[in-house]
Protein backbone atom coordinates (compact mmCIF):
# COMPACT_ATOMS: atom_id res chain seq x y z
CA UNK A 1 0.00 0.00 0.00
CA UNK A 2 1.50 3.31 -0.79
CA UNK A 3 1.41 6.48 1.72
CA UNK A 4 -1.42 8.23 -0.03
CA UNK A 5 -3.90 4.45 0.91
CA UNK A 6 -2.52 3.96 4.50
CA UNK A 7 -3.76 8.02 5.10
CA UNK A 8 -6.82 7.24 3.57
CA UNK A 9 -7.69 4.21 5.50
CA UNK A 10 -6.27 4.75 9.05
CA UNK A 11 -8.90 7.06 10.30
CA UNK A 12 -11.61 4.44 9.25
CA UNK A 13 -9.98 1.57 10.59
CA UNK A 14 -9.14 3.20 14.09
CA UNK A 15 -13.26 3.39 14.32
CA UNK A 16 -13.62 0.28 13.08
CA UNK A 17 -10.98 -1.12 15.80
CA UNK A 18 -12.39 0.78 18.36
CA UNK A 19 -16.12 -0.43 17.69
CA UNK A 20 -15.49 -3.94 17.52
CA UNK A 21 -13.49 -3.55 20.63
CA UNK A 22 -16.41 -2.12 22.10
CA UNK A 23 -18.76 -4.95 21.38
CA UNK A 24 -16.37 -7.73 22.35
CA UNK A 25 -15.51 -5.37 25.46
CA UNK A 26 -19.39 -5.63 26.61
CA UNK A 27 -20.37 -9.23 25.62
CA UNK A 28 -17.73 -11.10 27.39
CA UNK A 29 -17.44 -8.26 30.43
CA UNK A 30 -21.07 -8.78 31.21
CA UNK A 31 -21.40 -12.64 31.44
CA UNK A 32 -19.28 -13.20 34.40
CA UNK A 33 -21.20 -9.99 36.50
CA UNK A 34 -24.69 -11.83 35.39
CA UNK A 35 -24.32 -14.68 36.02
CA UNK A 36 -22.09 -13.85 39.86
CA UNK A 37 -25.09 -11.77 41.02
CA UNK A 38 -27.41 -14.58 40.17
CA UNK A 39 -25.56 -16.91 41.99
CA UNK A 40 -25.69 -14.44 44.96
CA UNK A 41 -29.25 -14.22 44.73
CA UNK A 42 -29.93 -17.88 44.20
CA UNK A 43 -28.24 -18.77 47.36
CA UNK A 44 -29.57 -15.99 49.41
CA UNK A 45 -33.09 -17.31 48.39
CA UNK A 46 -32.00 -20.59 49.87
CA UNK A 47 -30.64 -19.28 53.01
CA UNK A 48 -34.11 -17.10 53.67
CA UNK A 49 -35.42 -20.77 53.57
CA UNK A 50 -33.31 -22.28 55.97
CA UNK A 51 -33.63 -19.55 58.31
CA UNK A 52 -36.20 -17.04 57.44
CA UNK A 53 -35.88 -15.19 60.68
CA UNK A 54 -31.91 -13.98 59.80
CA UNK A 55 -33.57 -12.14 56.61
CA UNK A 56 -33.15 -9.34 57.01
CA UNK A 57 -29.40 -9.92 57.36
CA UNK A 58 -28.92 -12.42 54.52
CA UNK A 59 -30.88 -9.67 52.08
CA UNK A 60 -28.09 -6.44 52.96
CA UNK A 61 -25.75 -8.89 52.19
CA UNK A 62 -26.77 -10.23 49.21
CA UNK A 63 -27.14 -6.40 48.18
CA UNK A 64 -24.22 -5.37 49.15
CA UNK A 65 -22.07 -8.66 46.92
CA UNK A 66 -24.42 -7.87 44.16
CA UNK A 67 -23.21 -4.22 44.10
CA UNK A 68 -19.37 -5.36 44.19
CA UNK A 69 -19.90 -7.82 41.72
CA UNK A 70 -21.77 -5.11 39.30
CA UNK A 71 -19.00 -2.76 39.41
CA UNK A 72 -16.98 -5.21 36.60
CA UNK A 73 -20.42 -4.61 34.28
CA UNK A 74 -19.80 -0.92 34.87
CA UNK A 75 -16.16 -1.23 34.19
CA UNK A 76 -17.15 -2.99 30.79
CA UNK A 77 -19.68 -0.33 30.40
CA UNK A 78 -17.65 2.59 30.95
CA UNK A 79 -14.73 1.33 28.83
CA UNK A 80 -16.85 -0.02 25.89
CA UNK A 81 -19.36 3.41 25.76
CA UNK A 82 -15.38 5.48 25.75
CA UNK A 83 -14.35 3.00 22.65
CA UNK A 84 -18.05 3.79 21.27
CA UNK A 85 -17.92 7.18 20.96
CA UNK A 86 -13.72 7.48 20.40
CA UNK B 1 -23.93 -14.12 -5.93
CA UNK B 2 -21.37 -12.66 -3.47
CA UNK B 3 -19.49 -13.13 -0.64
CA UNK B 4 -22.97 -11.69 1.77
CA UNK B 5 -25.13 -14.43 0.52
CA UNK B 6 -22.10 -16.63 1.79
CA UNK B 7 -21.93 -14.86 4.89
CA UNK B 8 -25.79 -15.90 5.21
CA UNK B 9 -25.51 -19.91 4.83
CA UNK B 10 -22.54 -19.83 7.75
CA UNK B 11 -24.71 -17.56 9.87
CA UNK B 12 -27.39 -19.55 9.48
CA UNK B 13 -26.09 -22.45 10.19
CA UNK B 14 -24.15 -20.69 13.43
CA UNK B 15 -27.67 -19.59 13.84
CA UNK B 16 -29.42 -22.54 14.36
CA UNK B 17 -26.21 -24.92 16.05
CA UNK B 18 -25.82 -22.37 19.01
CA UNK B 19 -29.17 -22.00 19.09
CA UNK B 20 -29.74 -26.00 19.62
CA UNK B 21 -27.02 -26.13 21.76
CA UNK B 22 -28.46 -24.23 25.22
CA UNK B 23 -32.18 -25.24 24.41
CA UNK B 24 -31.09 -29.60 23.79
CA UNK B 25 -29.14 -28.69 26.98
CA UNK B 26 -31.82 -27.08 29.37
CA UNK B 27 -35.01 -29.66 27.81
CA UNK B 28 -33.13 -32.82 29.04
CA UNK B 29 -32.28 -30.68 32.40
CA UNK B 30 -35.85 -30.40 33.18
CA UNK B 31 -36.68 -34.13 32.32
CA UNK B 32 -33.69 -35.18 34.30
CA UNK B 33 -35.50 -32.66 37.36
CA UNK B 34 -39.32 -34.78 36.61
CA UNK B 35 -37.59 -38.42 36.55
CA UNK B 36 -35.87 -37.57 40.00
CA UNK B 37 -39.03 -36.17 41.46
CA UNK B 38 -40.64 -39.56 40.48
CA UNK B 39 -38.14 -41.67 41.83
CA UNK B 40 -38.94 -39.84 44.93
CA UNK B 41 -42.33 -39.26 45.16
CA UNK B 42 -44.19 -41.88 42.80
CA UNK B 43 -47.63 -40.77 43.63
CA UNK B 44 -47.37 -37.60 42.21
CA UNK B 45 -46.19 -38.65 39.48
CA UNK B 46 -49.20 -36.84 36.87
CA UNK B 47 -48.34 -33.38 38.26
CA UNK B 48 -44.26 -34.15 37.38
CA UNK B 49 -45.60 -35.18 34.15
CA UNK B 50 -47.66 -31.94 33.31
CA UNK B 51 -45.35 -29.23 34.81
CA UNK B 52 -42.39 -30.98 32.60
CA UNK B 53 -44.18 -30.41 29.49
CA UNK B 54 -44.80 -26.87 30.85
CA UNK B 55 -41.58 -25.90 31.75
CA UNK B 56 -40.07 -27.78 28.69
CA UNK B 57 -42.59 -25.89 26.12
CA UNK B 58 -41.49 -22.77 27.79
CA UNK B 59 -37.42 -23.56 27.64
CA UNK B 60 -38.05 -24.46 23.98
CA UNK B 61 -38.39 -21.40 23.21
CA UNK B 62 -35.03 -19.80 22.52
CA UNK B 63 -34.78 -22.62 20.17
CA UNK B 64 -37.39 -21.37 17.62
CA UNK B 65 -36.32 -17.89 17.70
CA UNK B 66 -32.81 -19.70 16.82
CA UNK B 67 -34.73 -21.29 13.51
CA UNK B 68 -36.85 -18.35 12.70
CA UNK B 69 -33.53 -16.50 12.54
CA UNK B 70 -32.01 -19.52 10.46
CA UNK B 71 -34.70 -19.57 8.08
CA UNK B 72 -34.54 -15.77 7.50
CA UNK B 73 -30.35 -15.84 6.93
CA UNK B 74 -31.27 -19.30 4.51
CA UNK B 75 -33.74 -17.27 2.39
CA UNK B 76 -31.82 -14.22 2.43
CA UNK B 77 -28.73 -16.36 1.10
CA UNK B 78 -30.70 -16.40 -2.24
CA UNK B 79 -32.12 -13.03 -2.19
CA UNK B 80 -30.47 -10.61 -4.61
CA UNK B 81 -29.03 -8.14 -3.20
CA UNK B 82 -28.28 -4.50 -3.82
CA UNK B 83 -24.48 -4.95 -2.55
CA UNK B 84 -23.30 -8.65 -2.93
CA UNK B 85 -20.04 -7.74 -2.06
CA UNK B 86 -20.50 -5.12 0.39
CA UNK B 87 -18.28 -5.70 4.24
CA UNK B 88 -21.15 -4.55 6.01
CA UNK B 89 -23.92 -6.24 4.32
CA UNK B 90 -21.75 -9.31 5.11
CA UNK B 91 -20.86 -8.58 8.59
CA UNK B 92 -24.70 -7.66 9.19
CA UNK B 93 -25.63 -11.57 8.11
CA UNK B 94 -22.43 -13.04 10.23
CA UNK B 95 -23.60 -10.22 13.40
CA UNK B 96 -27.51 -11.58 13.04
CA UNK B 97 -26.30 -15.19 13.17
CA UNK B 98 -23.71 -15.18 16.16
CA UNK B 99 -26.54 -12.85 18.08
CA UNK B 100 -28.87 -15.26 17.82
CA UNK B 101 -26.95 -17.90 18.28
CA UNK B 102 -25.36 -17.34 21.22
CA UNK B 103 -27.83 -15.22 22.80
CA UNK B 104 -29.73 -18.26 22.91
CA UNK B 105 -27.37 -20.33 24.94
CA UNK B 106 -28.15 -18.26 28.16
CA UNK B 107 -31.43 -18.49 28.09
CA UNK B 108 -32.20 -22.29 26.75
CA UNK B 109 -29.93 -23.56 29.84
CA UNK B 110 -31.82 -21.04 32.06
CA UNK B 111 -35.15 -21.90 31.56
CA UNK B 112 -34.20 -25.51 31.93
CA UNK B 113 -32.50 -24.52 34.60
CA UNK B 114 -35.38 -23.25 36.74
CA UNK B 115 -37.76 -26.25 35.94
CA UNK B 116 -35.27 -28.51 37.23
CA UNK B 117 -34.92 -27.30 40.32
CA UNK B 118 -39.09 -26.37 40.59
CA UNK B 119 -39.49 -30.20 39.57
CA UNK B 120 -37.27 -31.13 42.24
CA UNK B 121 -39.04 -28.87 44.89
CA UNK B 122 -42.42 -30.16 44.05
CA UNK B 123 -41.13 -33.53 44.97
CA UNK B 124 -39.97 -32.44 48.22
CA UNK B 125 -42.93 -30.52 49.01
CA UNK B 126 -46.00 -31.25 46.75
CA UNK B 127 -48.45 -28.80 49.14
CA UNK B 128 -46.42 -26.17 48.07
CA UNK B 129 -47.04 -26.75 44.29
CA UNK B 130 -49.25 -23.53 43.47
CA UNK B 131 -46.37 -21.48 44.36
CA UNK B 132 -43.87 -23.05 43.39
CA UNK B 133 -45.25 -23.35 39.78
CA UNK B 134 -46.05 -19.40 40.33
CA UNK B 135 -42.38 -18.33 40.47
CA UNK B 136 -41.49 -21.43 38.02
CA UNK B 137 -43.16 -19.36 35.16
CA UNK B 138 -41.89 -15.75 36.17
CA UNK B 139 -38.30 -16.95 36.73
CA UNK B 140 -38.97 -18.68 33.33
CA UNK B 141 -40.28 -15.80 31.87
CA UNK B 142 -37.56 -13.54 32.93
CA UNK B 143 -34.32 -16.23 32.34
CA UNK B 144 -36.49 -15.71 28.24
CA UNK B 145 -35.37 -11.81 28.48
CA UNK B 146 -31.87 -12.24 26.95
CA UNK B 147 -32.82 -14.24 24.40
CA UNK B 148 -35.52 -11.58 23.64
CA UNK B 149 -32.74 -9.00 23.37
CA UNK B 150 -30.69 -10.70 20.98
CA UNK B 151 -33.33 -11.95 18.77
CA UNK B 152 -33.96 -8.22 19.15
CA UNK B 153 -30.77 -6.91 17.81
CA UNK B 154 -30.75 -9.90 15.16
CA UNK B 155 -33.98 -8.63 13.47
CA UNK B 156 -32.03 -5.39 13.45
CA UNK B 157 -29.36 -6.52 11.94
CA UNK B 158 -31.26 -8.70 9.38
CA UNK B 159 -33.53 -5.79 8.11
CA UNK B 160 -31.85 -2.39 8.66
CA UNK B 161 -28.65 -3.49 9.23
CA UNK B 162 -27.54 -4.17 5.41
CA UNK B 163 -26.93 -0.20 4.68
CA UNK B 164 -26.09 -1.44 0.85
CA UNK B 165 -24.79 0.96 -1.16
CA UNK B 166 -22.07 2.38 1.67
CA UNK B 167 -19.54 1.60 -0.98
CA UNK B 168 -18.35 4.85 -3.24
CA UNK B 169 -16.03 5.98 -6.56
CA UNK B 170 -13.06 5.81 -4.21
CA UNK B 171 -12.96 2.72 -3.31
CA UNK B 172 -10.11 0.71 -2.48
CA UNK B 173 -10.50 -2.96 -4.16
CA UNK B 174 -9.27 -5.96 -2.23
CA UNK B 175 -8.85 -8.98 -3.77
CA UNK B 176 -10.08 -7.20 -6.71
CA UNK B 177 -13.64 -7.93 -6.00
CA UNK B 178 -13.83 -6.68 -2.17
CA UNK B 179 -14.90 -2.85 -2.15
CA UNK B 180 -13.23 -1.01 0.74
CA UNK B 181 -14.70 2.34 1.22
CA UNK B 182 -14.57 4.04 5.38
CA UNK B 183 -17.97 3.76 5.15
CA UNK B 184 -17.61 0.00 4.44
CA UNK B 185 -15.14 -0.71 7.10
CA UNK B 186 -16.81 0.79 10.01
CA UNK B 187 -19.83 -0.80 8.88
CA UNK B 188 -18.59 -4.28 9.12
CA UNK B 189 -17.02 -3.50 12.39
CA UNK B 190 -20.33 -1.98 13.77
CA UNK B 191 -22.71 -4.80 12.99
CA UNK B 192 -20.40 -7.45 14.23
CA UNK B 193 -19.33 -5.63 17.11
CA UNK B 194 -23.46 -5.34 18.08
CA UNK B 195 -23.85 -8.79 17.28
CA UNK B 196 -21.17 -9.97 19.32
CA UNK B 197 -22.26 -7.33 22.54
CA UNK B 198 -26.00 -8.87 22.58
CA UNK B 199 -24.69 -12.11 21.98
CA UNK B 200 -22.46 -12.43 24.37
CA UNK B 201 -23.79 -10.51 26.59
CA UNK B 202 -27.27 -12.27 27.02
CA UNK B 203 -25.65 -15.58 28.00
CA UNK B 204 -24.41 -14.44 32.10
CA UNK B 205 -27.66 -12.93 32.64
CA UNK B 206 -30.02 -15.21 31.97
CA UNK B 207 -28.06 -18.15 33.83
CA UNK B 208 -27.94 -15.78 36.83
CA UNK B 209 -31.50 -14.96 36.88
CA UNK B 210 -32.28 -18.74 36.02
CA UNK B 211 -30.15 -19.38 38.96
CA UNK B 212 -32.08 -17.44 41.08
CA UNK B 213 -35.43 -18.58 40.19
CA UNK B 214 -34.07 -22.26 41.00
CA UNK B 215 -33.13 -21.32 43.96
CA UNK B 216 -36.66 -19.67 45.45
CA UNK B 217 -38.76 -22.75 43.85
CA UNK B 218 -36.45 -25.23 46.17
CA UNK B 219 -36.67 -22.71 48.91
CA UNK B 220 -40.07 -22.44 48.60
CA UNK B 221 -40.12 -26.49 49.25
CA UNK B 222 -38.29 -25.92 51.94
CA UNK B 223 -39.91 -23.13 53.68
CA UNK B 224 -43.26 -22.35 52.19
CA UNK B 225 -44.12 -20.20 55.14
CA UNK B 226 -41.10 -17.75 54.21
CA UNK B 227 -42.81 -17.17 50.75
CA UNK B 228 -43.02 -13.62 51.03
CA UNK B 229 -39.59 -13.11 51.87
CA UNK B 230 -37.97 -15.73 49.21
CA UNK B 231 -40.07 -13.95 46.64
CA UNK B 232 -38.78 -10.39 47.49
CA UNK B 233 -35.16 -11.65 47.41
CA UNK B 234 -36.11 -13.44 43.86
CA UNK B 235 -37.09 -10.65 42.09
CA UNK B 236 -34.86 -7.78 43.80
CA UNK B 237 -31.87 -10.35 43.23
CA UNK B 238 -33.16 -11.29 39.40
CA UNK B 239 -33.91 -7.27 39.00
CA UNK B 240 -30.00 -7.03 39.81
CA UNK B 241 -28.67 -9.82 37.76
CA UNK B 242 -30.45 -8.42 34.67
CA UNK B 243 -28.58 -5.28 34.43
CA UNK B 244 -25.77 -6.36 32.91
CA UNK B 245 -27.18 -7.67 29.44
CA UNK B 246 -29.38 -4.43 29.40
CA UNK B 247 -25.79 -2.28 29.51
CA UNK B 248 -24.96 -5.04 26.37
CA UNK B 249 -28.33 -3.88 24.26
CA UNK B 250 -27.51 -0.40 25.03
CA UNK B 251 -24.35 -0.70 23.78
CA UNK B 252 -25.80 -2.94 21.31
CA UNK B 253 -28.09 -0.18 19.81
CA UNK B 254 -25.66 2.54 20.61
CA UNK B 255 -23.18 0.89 17.59
CA UNK B 256 -26.35 -0.03 15.71
CA UNK B 257 -27.77 3.50 15.31
CA UNK B 258 -25.07 5.63 15.87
Amino acid sequence: MNEETVKLLIGPLTQAFALLGAGICMGFGSVGPGAGEGFAAGKACEAISRRPEEYAQIFRTMLVGQAVTESTAIYSLVIALILAFH
Amino acid sequence: MGIANLMALLACGLAMGFGALGTGWGLGFTAQGAIRGMARQPQINPLLFRNMLVGQAITETPAIFSLVVAFLLYFSADKHLEAPYSLAQTASFLGAGLCIGIGSIGSGIGSGLVAHHALTGMSRNPSAQNQIMLVMLIGQAWAQTGGIFALVIALLLLNGGGFAGLSGPNDLHLFSILPLSPGEIVGFSRYLGAGIAMGFGAIGSSIGIAYVGGMACRGLATAPEAGARIKTAFFVGSATAQSPSIFSLIIALILLIR
